[in-house]
Formats: structure tokens, C-alpha cells, sequence
């Protein structure tokens, strides 16, 4: 009778720990952080949790490059008849672009960080006179 | 005359472009990309290569090298530069060029000889070029789409800084004989100034019959013609 017990305690405490892990993968997903270690909330912290709150606080800026409308996009074009060719239905233009992710150190001014990356984006990052680009920073 | 050949990481057209100056009987020699002075140089040649990999876009990285920063000045003052290819780009992205250059419209990388029509004889990179004489010189690229935007173009053609096109051996400007799909079939330009120029065929490739084409030389003459009448100006 007590094995009986101590296997239904296990079994359900083994379901609870799965739903956990599945939400922390979701969250993780959502926050897009790779080196986020999901830990057993009853744990105390291991290095591998503390590295996962650190990476929260670190900084991130997104650039995403695009070609200018006017500009030949071949790539894009070849991409789009690939798609077309696979049967994805629907698709009235591809664009292909550059996407680049810049770390920048925790607790860093986040406009003081907008305005130098406009600038880095518009002299060296992209080039105006056949690319846009967008700058997001989180 | 002394030559100032840039080498940048992955150039590998500065020998080309040393041998080329040195068969015209002149002096070169290699100026490193670290380099913060062009030292005694007459004119500049920013070779053609794979410049830092070609990362981010094609000269963007090679631009904020501190040599070329000595190149601005060079230029600022009135030396003359050839970008040749990688250094046509290399001088685009500096803004010592109008425009830039941009995928071949096909994606492919294009290694064939062709044939480039001389816009104009009025600079010095051209002067020796008789006007109905027809250049087939070797391209190597795949980047080399020439695109700037409508007033860009408008004021080049303005002001004739258009100095080569891609034409067939017929001498015609048509797009069977554009080999990347540059706006206007356009092969090389220069500045306003028309002290800076670049172009993406080689021209230090084609300085010797042995080599299939001597046309290039042509090039190169003028620059030396064009730098000889510059200094017996001064002299005088």
C-alpha cells in the first residue's frame, strides 16, 4: 500500500516537472534566449541559472538590412520563383536582406544606444544608396 | 611616376597592378592597408581582390582602413586614383564615387573578356583612348551591378562622368552585352572632379599581347600622359 502511494506521489510530481519544463521552454522561446538554462524552481541556483538571469539583463540591438525597392534584387527574385516552383502559393515578392545582432553591455542608456547605432547603421552597417535598414533595440 | 598600389587583406590584383605600371617603364609600389601615408606617390591605384572577405558589402570595411583615409586627402587634393574592380567598390562605398555596385543580375560570377566603348576622351584616365577604338579587357566579378539613383544618373551623364559601357564587338550599347546589369550598360566613372575614377574590368590584365589583349594599356597611358602635362604645367 505505501509503494502504491510513494509511486502515484512520483508519477505526479514527474507530470508537474514536465508541464514546468514545457512552459519554461515556451517562455524561452518567446524570449528568444538560447543560453536560458531552465532549473528546477525548488533548487537553489546553480551557475547555469545565474547565467540565465544575466543573459535577461544583457542588451540586445537587431539591425535588419533590406535592398532599396529600386535596387535589382536577384536573390530575391530566384528565391521567390523557388518558392513559386514549390508550390507556395500566394507570394508577391521576396526581398533578401542582412541581419545583424549586436550585443551591448547590460544597464547601457538605451537611446544614447539608438543614436550611435543609427548612426554606425547609416555610415558602415548598411549602405543608403541601395539598402534600408530598421534598429530595434531590447 | 610613382604609383602608390594599395594592398588591403584578400587583394590579389596589387602584383597585376605593380607588373602593369613597371612593363609601362614607371615605378610602383605597395602601400599596406595599416599605412597612414601614401608616401611620394603620384597617382594611386586601389586593386582589384576579395578585400576583407568581402564581408558586410564589397570595400565597405576596407573604406574605414587608415590608408584610406590617406586616399581621401590624396583625392581632396587633386591626385589621381584608379579603383580597378574590388577598388572600384572599395571607392564607391568611400563616397570618392558616385553610386555602387550591387549583385550581378544573373547571381553569377562573370570571368570572360569583353568589350567597353570610351565615353569621353576629357579625363584623365581616357585621353589616349581614340574615340572609335573599341577596348576588350578582362572582367572578374560578381558584384559589379552598377546602381545609383535617377538624379545620381542624370548628373553623371550631365557632366559626362560616365567613362566606359559594356558594348558588343560591334561597338553597340545593348543588353545582350551587359554582363551584370549595370544602369546604362555602365562599366567605370568618375568624379566631378574627374581626378578619381573606377571601373570593374581589369585593365592591369590586359597590358601584354601574351595575355590575350593589350588594350589596357591605353588606360594606363593616359594616367601617365595626363600626370606628364600636370607636372610640365606646374614646371612652367
Amino acid at each position: 500500500m505505501q509503494q502504491l502511494e510513494k509511486l502515484r506521489y512520483d508519477r505526479a510530481a514527474r507530470v508537474s516537472l514536465t508541464m514546468l519544463k514545457k512552459r519554461a521552454s515556451r517562455l524561452c522561446a518567446v524570449l528568444a534566449l538560447s543560453d536560458f538554462t531552465f532549473c528546477h524552481p525548488f533548487r537553489t541556483m546553480t551557475p547555469a541559472r545565474c547565467r540565465g538571469i544575466v543573459s535577461i539583463l544583457k542588451m540586445k540591438a537587431k539591425i535588419i538590412v533590406t535592398p532599396k525597392k529600386a535596387v535589382l534584387d536577384p536573390q530575391g527574385k530566384t528565391v521567390q520563383s523557388a518558392l513559386e516552383q514549390m508550390g507556395y502559393s500566394g507570394v508577391t515578392g521576396v526581398h533578401v536582406g542582412k541581419y545583424i545582432e549586436i550585443d551591448l553591455s547590460p544597464g547601457t542608456d538605451k537611446e544614447a544606444a539608438r543614436k550611435a547605432l543609427n548612426d554606425a547603421a547609416h555610415k558602415f552597417l548598411s549602405n543608403p544608396i541601395i539598402e534600408d535598414y530598421k534598429l530595434e533595440i531590447e | 611616376m610613382n604609383f602608390a598600389v594599395l594592398q588591403f587583406p584578400a587583394s590579389n590584383c596589387d602584383q597585376d597592378a605593380i607588373h602593369a605600371v613597371r612593363l609601362l617603364g614607371h615605378s610602383a609600389r605597395y602601400v599596406w592597408h595599416k599605412e597612414t601615408s601614401l608616401g611620394a606617390a603620384d597617382a594611386v591605384i586601389v586593386p582589384g581582390g576579395f578585400s576583407y572577405g568581402d564581408y558586410l558589402r564589397c570595400g565597405a570595411i576596407a573604406r574605414f582602413s587608415p590608408v584610406m583615409q590617406a586616399v581621401k586627402q590624396f583625392a581632396d587634393n587633386g591626385g589621381l586614383v584608379l579603383g580597378i574592380c574590388n577598388g572600384f567598390q572599395v571607392l564607391t562605398e568611400a563616397g570618392l564615387l558616385p553610386g555602387a555596385l550591387v549583385r550581378n543580375r544573373d547571381l553569377h560570377f562573370h570571368c570572360e573578356h569583353i568589350y567597353l566603348k570610351t565615353a569621353t576622351a576629357d579625363s584623365a584616365f581616357t585621353r589616349r583612348i581614340p574615340a572609335d577604338r573599341l577596348l576588350r579587357i578582362p572582367i572578374a566579378h560578381g558584384e559589379g551591378c552598377y546602381f545609383a539613383d535617377e538624379s545620381t544618373l542624370a548628373k553623371l551623364r550631365a557632366n559626362h562622368q560616365v567613362l566606359w559601357r559594356y558594348v558588343n564587338a560591334q561597338g553597340e550599347i545593348t543588353d545582350a552585352a551587359n554582363p551584370n546589369g549595370s544602369l546604362d550598360n555602365i562599366a567605370g566613372v568618375c568624379n566631378e572632379r574627374r581626378n578619381v575614377a573606377g571601373l570593374m574590368p581589369h585593365p592591369e590584365r590586359a597590358c601584354e599581347p601574351l595575355l590575350g589583349s593589350d588594350d589596357g594599356r591605353l588606360i594606363f597611358e593616359s594616367l601617365i600622359a595626363a600626370w606628364e602635362s600636370k607636372s610640365m604645367a606646374k614646371a612652367a
